[in-house]
Parts: C-alpha cells; sequence; structure tokens
C-alpha cells in the first residue's frame, strides 16, 4: 500500500494545510477511515440492472403463460410501488439506494407501457407515440427528483420516439437522409430542451447531460450522411461546422470534452471526404498518418492552452 | 543521469498529492493527462502506428522494424525532451511499436507468440509505468496458458488466481511508488475475470458450449474467501471489489446447478445484489472509524458508465408486432418484428 502521511504531515507542519483537513486526510491514508459508498452505489446499480434485465427476459418468454393482463398489472404495480417509495422518500433522510429504486421504476414503467402498447395497440397506428409518453414521464420524473439517470432515459425515449435509438448499421447504410435528419431534429430538441431548462431553472444540473446528448446526435448524423456515397461531401461539410461550434463552445465553457469531441469528429469527416478524392493506397495511408499526426498536436495544443486559461 | 528517464518516487508521490484536496504543493516538469484524453490519445497513437505500419507495408519496406523504430523512437523523444509521461500518447507509442514489431516477424504460428507479445507489453508498462500495460502483459501470460494447455480449465483459472492473490499480498507492503499500487491493484482486480474468460474460450473453442465446472468454481470462491479477508483485513477497496467479482463469476459457473429459468436467476440475482448493499449500507450507517459510507463526490466517469450501463441494458425500441402504416419507419424492423418498448422497456422475443 502507499502511505502519503509524510507528506500531508509536511505540509501541515509548513502550515500549508490546516489541522483539521491534515488529520481527516492521514486518517484516509492510513486506512482508519475507509468509504465504500461507491462500491455499494455500483453494487446498487448492477442490482437493479440485473432485476430490469430479467424482467424483460420474464415478460418476452413467458408472454403467453402468464397472460397479458397479469403480465401488464405486475409491471405497472411494481413500478407504481417503486415510485411511491422514492416519492415518500424524497423528504426523508437520503440513502444510498433512492437514485436506483427510482430508476428501477422509471424501467419497470417503460417495461409496462411498451408492453401495453405491444398488446392492445392502444395507440393503433401511432403506436411510436408511447416513446413521446414515455419521454415525457422519464422527463417529468427527473424535474421531481432530479435525477440525471431518469433524465437520460427520457432523451433515450425521445430519441427512440424520433426513430433513431439504437438503430442498426444496416439503417445508416440504408436510409442516411432519414436517419441523419432524425438525430438533427432530436438534438435541436435537446438544445431547446437545454436553453429552456438553464433559462427557468439556474442551478440546473442537466445541461451537461443535454450538451454531450446533443453533440452526439448531431455529430453521428453528419457522418451518416458523410459515409453515403451521394450525401458524403455535404455530411463532411456538417460534421466540419460542427466542430467549429463544438471547438468554440468548449473554448468558452471550458469543457475539454468538446474540443476533443471537435478534433475527433472533425478529423474523421475530412478523412473520409480526402480519403474518398484519393486513389493509390499509399497515398491515403500517407494522407492519414499525417491527419492524424495533425490531429495529436492539434488536440494536445489546444487542451494545453484550455488548461492554462482554466 | 539514468539511461531511462521518469518521474520520480518524489515525482511521483507530489503528482498523487496534488490528486487529492490539498493546496501548496508544487507541480513536477511531468506533463500528465486525465484518463480520457490518455484514453484517446491512446487510440489516436495507435490508429497512428497502424496506419505507418500500413504505409511501409505497400512500399514493401521492413514494416515492423521501421515502424517500432519511429514509433519507439517519437515515444523516447517525448519523453526526454518533452517531459512526457502519462499522456497516453507516448506509452501508446511504446506499446504499439513494440507490437508492431512483432506483427513484422514472420510467423511460425506457435503459441509462444504470445509470451512474446506479454514480453512487448511488460517491458512497455516498465518503460512508461504504465499499470494497465503490466495487467495486459499479465492477462497475455494467463490467455498463453490457456492456449498451451487447452484442457487445463483448472489450471488456466489458478494461475490467474495465483497472480490476483499474489497481488493482493503484495499491496501489503509499504510502496513508494503510486504506480507500483496501481500495478498491483489492477492485477488484483483484471485477473479473475482474465482467468474466467479463458476458461470460456477453452471450452468454447473446444465444445462450443459450456457446462458448470465444479473445480472452476471452487478456486473462484476460495479466491473471492482470500480477496475478501484481506481487503476486510486491510481495508483495501480493491480487493473488496476483486472479491465480489470472484464470487459473481462463481455464481454464473454454477449456472447449470440452479435448475431456474435464466429470468428468474437474473431478478433474483439482482434483488440478492441490491439487499446485500442496502443491509450493508444499513449497517455502516453513522460509523464514524474504519469501513464508513461516507457520500464522495459522483465523478463524471462514474456517471456516464452508469448512464451507458442503462442505455445498453434497455431493450431497443422499433415496430411493434401489430401492423401499422404511422410514421415513415421505412427504415425500422419490419411489422412483423417480436418485440415491444424502448428506452427502457419491453424485449425482443
Amino acid at each position: 500500500m502507499i502511505s502519503l502521511e509524510p507528506e500531508l504531515a509536511s505540509l501541515r507542519d509548513d502550515g500549508a494545510l490546516d489541522e483539521g483537513s491534515a488529520a481527516r486526510l492521514i486518517a484516509i491514508e492510513r486506512r482508519d477511515i475507509v468509504s465504500v459508498y461507491p462500491e455499494l452505489r455500483m453494487l446498487t446499480w448492477a442490482g437493479v440492472m440485473l432485476i430490469s434485465w430479467g424482467v424483460g427476459l420474464l415478460v418476452s418468454k413467458h408472454l403467453d403463460e402468464i397472460g397479458p393482463l397479469a403480465i401488464a398489472a405486475g409491471l405497472g404495480t411494481a413500478s407504481v410501488a417503486c415510485y411511491a417509495w422514492a416519492f415518500w422518500k424524497r423528504n426523508r433522510e437520503a440513502s444510498l439506494v433512492d437514485d436506483y429504486v427510482l430508476l428501477l421504476a422509471a424501467l419497470l414503467a417503460s417495461a409496462d407501457i411498451g408492453y401495453i402498447e405491444y398488446h392492445y395497440h392502444l395507440l393503433g397506428d401511432s403506436w411510436p407515440r408511447h416513446f413521446l409518453f414515455l419521454a415525457l414521464l422519464h422527463g417529468a420524473t427527473a424535474y421531481l427528483f432530479q435525477s440525471r439517470l431518469v433524465l437520460s432515459l427520457s432523451v433515450a425515449s425521445l430519441a427512440a420516439w424520433l426513430g433513431i435509438e439504437r438503430r442498426g448499421v444496416d439503417a445508416i447504410f440504408d436510409a442516411p437522409v432519414v436517419t441523419a435528419w432524425r438525430s438533427f431534429e432530436c438534438a435541436a430538441i435537446v438544445i431547446v430542451w437545454r436553453i429552456i431548462d438553464r433559462a427557468v431553472r439556474r442551478a440546473t444540473t442537466f445541461s451537461s447531460l443535454f450538451d454531450n446528448a446533443a453533440a452526439n446526435l448531431a455529430f453521428w448524423g453528419a457522418l451518416t450522411l458523410a459515409v453515403h456515397e451521394e450525401t458524403r461531401l455535404t455530411g463532411c461539410a456538417i460534421a466540419v461546422v460542427l466542430a467549429v461550434v463544438s471547438m468554440v463552445y468548449g473554448w468558452r465553457t471550458r469543457e475539454a470534452l468538446f474540443v476533443i469531441y471537435a478534433w475527433v469528429y472533425g478529423t474523421i469527416a475530412i478523412d473520409i471526404a480526402v480519403c474518398d478524392a484519393l486513389n493509390e493506397p499509399i497515398v491515403i495511408a500517407f494522407y492519414l498518418l499525417v491527419s492524424t499526426v495533425a490531429a495529436i498536436v492539434g488536440l494536445f495544443v489546444s487542451n494545453a492552452r484550455l488548461r492554462r486559461i482554466a | 543521469m539514468s539511461w531511462f528517464p521518469m518521474p520520480s518516487v518524489a515525482e511521483e508521490r507530489a503528482e498523487a498529492l496534488r490528486g487529492l484536496p490539498v493546496a501548496g504543493v508544487n507541480a513536477t516538469p511531468w506533463r500528465h493527462n486525465g484518463v480520457l484524453l490518455r484514453i484517446v490519445f491512446s487510440l489516436l497513437a495507435a490508429f497512428a502506428v497502424s496506419t505507418l505500419f500500413g504505409f511501409f507495408a505497400l512500399l514493401h519496406m521492413p514494416k515492423g522494424l521501421l515502424t517500432a523504430a519511429l514509433a519507439v523512437g517519437t515515444a523516447e523523444w517525448l519523453i526526454r525532451r518533452h517531459h512526457f509521461f502519462g499522456t497516453g500518447l507516448e506509452s501508446a507509442l511504446w506499446l504499439c511499436g513494440t507490437f508492431a514489431f512483432i506483427f513484422g516477424l514472420p510467423s511460425s504460428g506457435k503459441v509462444e507468440a504470445i509470451l512474446v507479445f506479454a514480453f512487448a507489453a511488460a517491458l512497455s508498462g516498465w518503460r512508461t509505468r504504465n499499470a494497465f500495460f503490466g495487467v495486459l502483459a499479465a492477462v497475455l501470460v494467463v490467455a498463453y496458458v490457456a492456449a498451451k494447455w487447452e484442457y487445463g480449465w483448472a489450471l488456466t483459472m489458478a494461475v490467474a488466481a495465483f497472480v490476483a492473490i499474489a497481488a493482493a499480498l503484495a499491496t501489503r507492503r509499504v510502496l513508494q511508488r503510486p504506480s507500483t499500487e496501481r500495478l498491483l491493484v489492477g492485477l488484483a482486480l483484471a485477473m479473475p475475470v482474465a482467468g474466467y474468460l479463458a476458461t470460456i474460450g477453452q471450452r468454447l473453442f473446444r465444445s462450443r458450449a459450456y457446462a458448470s465446472n465444479i473445480p472452476l468454481a471452487v478456486i473462484l470462491v476460495a479466491t473471492a474467501f482470500l480477496l475478501l479477508a484481506a481487503g476486510i483485513a486491510w481495508r483495501e477497496r480493491a480487493l473488496l471489489v476483486s472479491g465480489t467479482i470472484s464470487i459473481a463469476l462463481a455464481a454464473v459457473e454454477l449456472h447449470d446447478l440452479f435448475a431456474y429459468p435464466t429470468e428468474a436467476k437474473l431478478i433474483a440475482g439482482g434483488i440478492v445484489v441490491a439487499a446485500i448493499a442496502t443491509a450493508l449500507a444499513r449497517a455502516l450507517r453513522g460509523a464514524a472509524g474504519g469501513f464508513v459510507v461516507t457520500p464522495l463526490p459522483r465523478s463524471a466517469y462514474d456517471e456516464a458508465m452508469q448512464i451507458g450501463g442503462i442505455i445498453a441494458v434497455a431493450p431497443h425500441g422499433s415496430a411493434p408486432a401489430h401492423e401499422h402504416t404511422g410514421p415513415d419507419l421505412a427504415d425500422s424492423a419490419g411489422p412483423t418484428d417480436k418485440s415491444f418498448g424502448g428506452a427502457g422497456s419491453g424485449g425482443g422475443f
């Protein structure tokens, strides 16, 4: 084991560290205090994921044996119970499992509503609207409980409603324009949502999730166009514009992640366009080498400058 | 001056100290990055080295030797001239350079080639003090054992368990360099998983299916017991995590012994796991010393991993079984697709 106790004691003696902080940090170094909070949180999360996975399998494999009403009622009851528990705990002492009981409630609600729509066809031809309902339900829940985990489900439901959630590679190659536009639409909705959220709630903690979701949706939309021959240049041009926007945003907010997005996605887009124009494999290999080195140097310099001013 | 310049013990410890909420610690001359940037630079460097290898191959030049010389030379130049250490770039150049050299050699098809890669990973890990490469070297040794003795499932698992336990015991020594501790912790965490996956590979390669193997489960349980005991006695979180993973792997290995459907096992397992976490949290609530449940700030990586897991576990949404003429879904699954739900809902069947 490693112990930084001598260094901490030295800093305390020099007056660089106050007594209380030094005592607390030294206790941690000596293993007098060891917080297992992150490990227990991950364990709870893993439990919820296993339950959710099992419920999905249970419903799909035993549809005929259990009966639709029993499945719908069972899932609904379990979901409502979890929501009720989370609501009851809302104004009480926070515990480790609170976030994950709420997450389980949301996952069970998704399963239940998806199943009801599948079996009873309540929305008929407008079946994808159940995703919109889920997006609204999870969105409202996320705001009520200030849960970014549930908010991620809401954004994923929104993407599913627009028809871009977990599309296969086939969709990217067979219908690139449709898929790309849906990605752009979804990114735009998320940006508008983020702006409203920021305007209404100054102390919001959701902005980073919105930012990352919007950036990735938009970049993937552009790259979907770029991999298709007829829309290649348009896709590459959009990706480069998005990279510039991402770079500017990263600099303004001091968020290194957006600078990384800009260099990585931007380089991929330019590489696709240039390699398409080149014919000789040797020239392509040499170009890719040069462009990758340029991206590494560029990212390194950008990040170093960002660190200096941050 | 050292032949292989690298951060001194004092410099490594100073960098570790800067990771704590402590002011007044001077920065060292060495440049390093956070986890995400290290991953990005490693991937970019790996791509650059692969392209260089391909470029020399197209020119019919000695691709392995030239690529290795350029990659390792650049890495050494970055370390010596620009004090890169822990940026992701110099370590990836070292690893990919040495791997490129091996790929450039004529292939003999012998399984011992895995040991050559393990040596390259160990050498790169030693030079750049990269714990991940050290763990990779150990994983490759386990892979070699699995490939060499293809029926020796228990042997493969025993080797991996031995490395994990040895690493766990070694963490008890007072170490000077944080990078050494990272290597030992990494070995203790990764070896049970690597060993178990290697045995699955062995069994699938032989019969394309695998049944529960009691000796394997016994090794895993024994490893878990030792790791958990050491983790509790020495208050070492990584050993607790490794012990828990070993128990989970043993439970997976014993899947045939419980004649329940998979979904029942998943739900029961999830309930048990969540209940254990809740019970431990309640038991430790109010504790002021030893193991405590003091909330720690949630890191961005932690949350990103959880969100990624939620979206990955959540079954996808696609057209339901009934006929539809709604929104344009020409590029979606067909109307007879037997699935439902989305963003956490449903499943395919």
